[in-house]
């Protein structure tokens, strides 16, 4: 593990002005870690993620990746700052074919650097690189997802960000995304993780946190939370959290 | 059988496609029917007619008709330079009023905009340049017989010229640039757009620019062809849509298909039912695709 790239302090952030769903979360991620963000239904786990990639504006609090700070910053800005995002639904364009994404992720490199990434991201997602001239919208759930993942891969950014990649894939290909983003870890990038798969994403994940209610209930090693009783108790009862920053760097 | 009508369908065609190109792009990228688009094709012969008659008072030959041609060097510069100047002013016109409605998230508010737009513009045009219709050139020029009983000008031909070489460097752009790219990802999904590090209010620029100065062209076009009048512009909006509807919202190849369709059609029907029956075909055939392929010839299905 490295520095922390993406450091968050007290955001609040919400989809209306003056009705926060995140309420006062600080966070952290460093280089080479996989974080994961689990909590129960609304909770505001995809609100929160949304807030980091710049799709929803900041009410309070303060973001900062790789030491600039990026709370006001737009998200293609954010994109270009180091900083890539995986949606949950409609992650790829339907009318674009494989090869045209990762173009589109090529484009925030250097010139010099874009046919040789895109390769090395065909030879990394082989199953995308038999189908690089197929329509987007032709491929299976799984596939566009590995597809979203491989375009925000070869921006080569410091934190990758994702939203429930295993939602609606089978436990095969669950198996597959997640093997993929061990392998991005294993590259120094900042991995975070929204999930529902708890057991699955606590397999991988180095470190988590369980948001309840908009608010950090949990933060510290992924392992302390494999105890079922552990993860229920946070889920069902967030005044008796456990001490929240054992294990945070 | 008289096939007169192929071409005067085609170059009615190549007018129709290069206004239904812009519709069809700012519909696909802001999801907006702009009907204020009809202006600028109005503007933009307007524009094209004032450089000219600058250029001819100060470039003294320039005026002269060039080898087969009707016109002068003065009329192909200053269409280029109304090309540009279209682009501009429709970029304004976001800036000013459009893009202002749309921060406040009204899709009805604009529609009502771009009316107002046009209207307002149609009537500036009519208090600076009054009714009275002008000309880029007076010669005559005589049809030559291209076979099958086809009669064809010069400057028919070079018109011809002009939107295919226009709209095959839109396609290459549209297809096989990063720009390209940028566009059809942002008229799809713009929030995804975002976060893949597309600069979203710029392609919204570039579009507004892009398709002014295809509608200045087809200003152009439409000023050699028949005549420079403030209405020009309004009595082509509704095949505009019709061409932009038909070959599918946000294809460029189905802008130029439903364009050829409409013009093609319409001459037809004058030709052969009778001129009074002309918009009517044309939006029989429109509706007639529609129930089949609701979403156009080239459209995605939403």
């Amino acid at each position: 593990m490295t520095k922390a790239l993406l450091q968050m302090n007290d955001v609040v952030a919400g989809y209306e002005q003056g009705l926060p769903i995140v309420r006062g979360v600080s966070f952290t991620a460093s280089g080479g870690e996989i974080v994961a963000i689990l909590g129960p239904n609304g909770a505001g786990k995809s609100t929160f993620i949304k807030a980091v990639a710049g799709l929803l504006s900041v009410d309070a609090g303060t973001m900062v990746l790789t030491g600039h700070d990026i709370t006001y910053m737009s998200a293609h800005l954010r994109a270009r700052a180091g900083l890539a995002y995986v949606p949950q639904l409609h992650n790829v364009f339907a009318t674009l074919t494989v090869l045209d994404h990762l173009k589109i992720g090529a484009t925030l490199l250097p010139p010099a650097a874009r046919k040789t990434q895109i390769e090395a991201s065909l030879t990394l997602f082989p199953d995308l690189a038999r189908q690089r001239h197929v329509l987007a919208g032709r491929l299976s759930g799984g596939q566009r997802q590995l597809l979203s993942i491989a375009r925000a891969v070869l921006t080569q950014p410091a934190v990758l960000l994702l939203d429930e990649p295993s939602a609606g894939l089978s436990p095969r290909m669950v198996e597959q995304v997640f093997a993929q983003l061990v392998k991005i870890r294993a590259g120094g990038i900042a991995v975070v993780l929204v999930e529902q798969h708890v057991k699955a994403t606590l397999a991988i994940a180095d470190r988590a946190y369980v948001l309840v209610e908009g608010e950090v209930a949990y933060a510290g090693p992924a392992a302390a939370l494999q105890n079922k009783n552990t993860l229920a108790a946070l889920y069902l009862n967030h005044a008796h959290r456990p001490s929240a920053t054992t294990g945070a760097p | 059988m008289n096939l007169q009508f192929v071409m005067d369908g085609t170059l009615a065609g190549a007018m129709i496609a290069l206004g239904a190109i812009g519709v069809t792009l700012t519909y696909s990228v802001l999801q907006f029917s702009n009907f204020a688009h009809g202006e600028l094709i109005s503007i933009g012969a307007y524009i094209t007619y004032l450089v000219a008659a600058a250029i001819s008072a100060t470039v003294i030959g320039s005026s002269e008709a060039l080898a087969v041609f009707s016109f002068g060097w003065n009329v192909l510069l200053a269409g280029g330079v109304a090309m540009a100047l279209t682009g501009f002013l429709a970029w304004g016109l976001d800036w000013l009023l459009f893009a202002r409605l749309r921060a406040k998230g009204m899709a009805i508010t604009l529609v009502m905009a771009s009316f107002g737009a046009s209207m307002a513009l149609r009537a500036m045009l009519e208090l600076v340049f009054s009714s009275r219709p002008l000309y880029y050139t007076q010669d005559l020029q005589i049809a030559r017989a291209i076979g099958a009983g086809i009669l064809v000008t010069p400057d028919q031909l070079l018109l011809v010229a002009i939107t295919a070489t226009l709209v095959g460097l839109l396609y290459v752009m549209w297809a096989h640039t990063a720009l390209g790219r940028a566009m059809r990802a942002v008229s799809e999904n713009p929030a995804l757009a975002q976060v893949c590090g597309i600069d979203v209010p710029r392609v919204v620029r570039v579009t507004w620019y892009i398709g002014g100065a295809l509608a200045s062209a087809a200003g152009l076009l439409l000023g050699l062809l028949v005549q420079v009048r403030p209405q020009m512009g309004f009595e082509m909006l509704l095949p505009l849509f019709a061409a932009a509807i038909l070959g599918g919202i946000g294809s460029v190849p189905g802008a130029l298909c439903g364009g050829l369709i409409v013009g093609l059609s319409q001459a037809a029907t004058v030709q052969f039912i009778g001129a009074e029956w002309r918009a009517g075909v044309a939006f029989v055939i429109l509706l007639a695709v529609l129930l089949i392929r609701p979403n156009g010839l080239f459209g995605r299905r939403s």
